[in-house]
């Protein structure tokens, strides 16, 4: 791995510590995907899914709170 | 360097051992993957790493350390990321040669405009909104390094 992205994915983690106890979970799972060999058809698949999974969740999240938000009618 | 601090710290470098020294000790380095493979797993972290953004954003609001009006500001920029990286992997799950794919993902990662102000205007504002400005630099910055590994 390229030393300048391992940097930046160092930054990204010491971030996420920072935001604990959620970051703390973020940062395992972070740490679980890069343990995983991408090289492996299955890990791949994997990888993909779990974004997918995991951007559906966030958008919901966003979803959500927009939704709460225009409620109180602070979102034109 | 108060306690928490220390103990941040120190969970930061017990992590980075446990996560990096048994890569390092691959007999296939990292380097020799495809760009196919290193998009996806940049694409995972971006992943998790929006999620956690955004949570956290909310989660400021509870705390009042951020606004509603300034959370929403948070999202408006994570909810794109978060649109782009599903886009990508969904791209990426397609099946075809990485010739074609590629240009397709450049498109999708090209169309996140970044942060802008509103993350340094965070960065003023008391400390756990300056970890929440930084998580969306290094949010920015994850994207920057998966358009130079399309770009290639």
């Amino acid at each position: 791995m390229n030393p300048a992205n391992v940097t930046l994915i160092l930054q990204i983690i010491n971030a996420a510590l920072q935001l604990a106890p959620l970051g703390l979970e973020t940062t395992m799972r972070v740490k679980a995907l890069l343990a995983q060999d991408p090289a492996i058809a299955e890990n791949l698949a994997s990888i993909l899914a779990g974004a997918i999974e995991t951007d559906t969740a966030t958008l919901a999240v966003i979803r959500e709170y927009r939704a709460a938000a225009e409620s109180l009618g602070l979102e034109s | 360097m108060n306690r928490t601090h220390i103990g941040r710290a120190t969970v930061f470098l017990a992590l980075a051992i446990v996560t990096f020294v048994p890569a390092c000790r691959r007999s296939t380095p990292l380097e020799l993957r495809t760009p196919a493979q290193r998009v996806a797993v940049y694409n995972g972290v971006l992943a998790e790493s929006v999620r956690a953004a955004t949570e956290a954003a909310i989660g400021l609001e509870r705390s009042g350390v951020l606004t509603r009006p300034q959370v929403l500001q948070v999202l408006d920029y994570t909810e794109r990321v978060a649109h782009s990286s599903k886009a990508v992997a969904v791209i990426q799950q397609t099946p075809g040669d990485w010739t074609v794919l590629a240009p397709q993902i450049r498109t999708v990662l090209n169309s996140i405009s970044p942060p802008g102000d509103f993350a340094r205007w965070l960065g003023g504002t008391p400390e756990a909104a300056k970890a929440s400005s930084a998580s969306l630099d290094a949010l920015q910055a994850t994207v920057a390094i998966m358009i130079r590994e399309v770009s290639k």
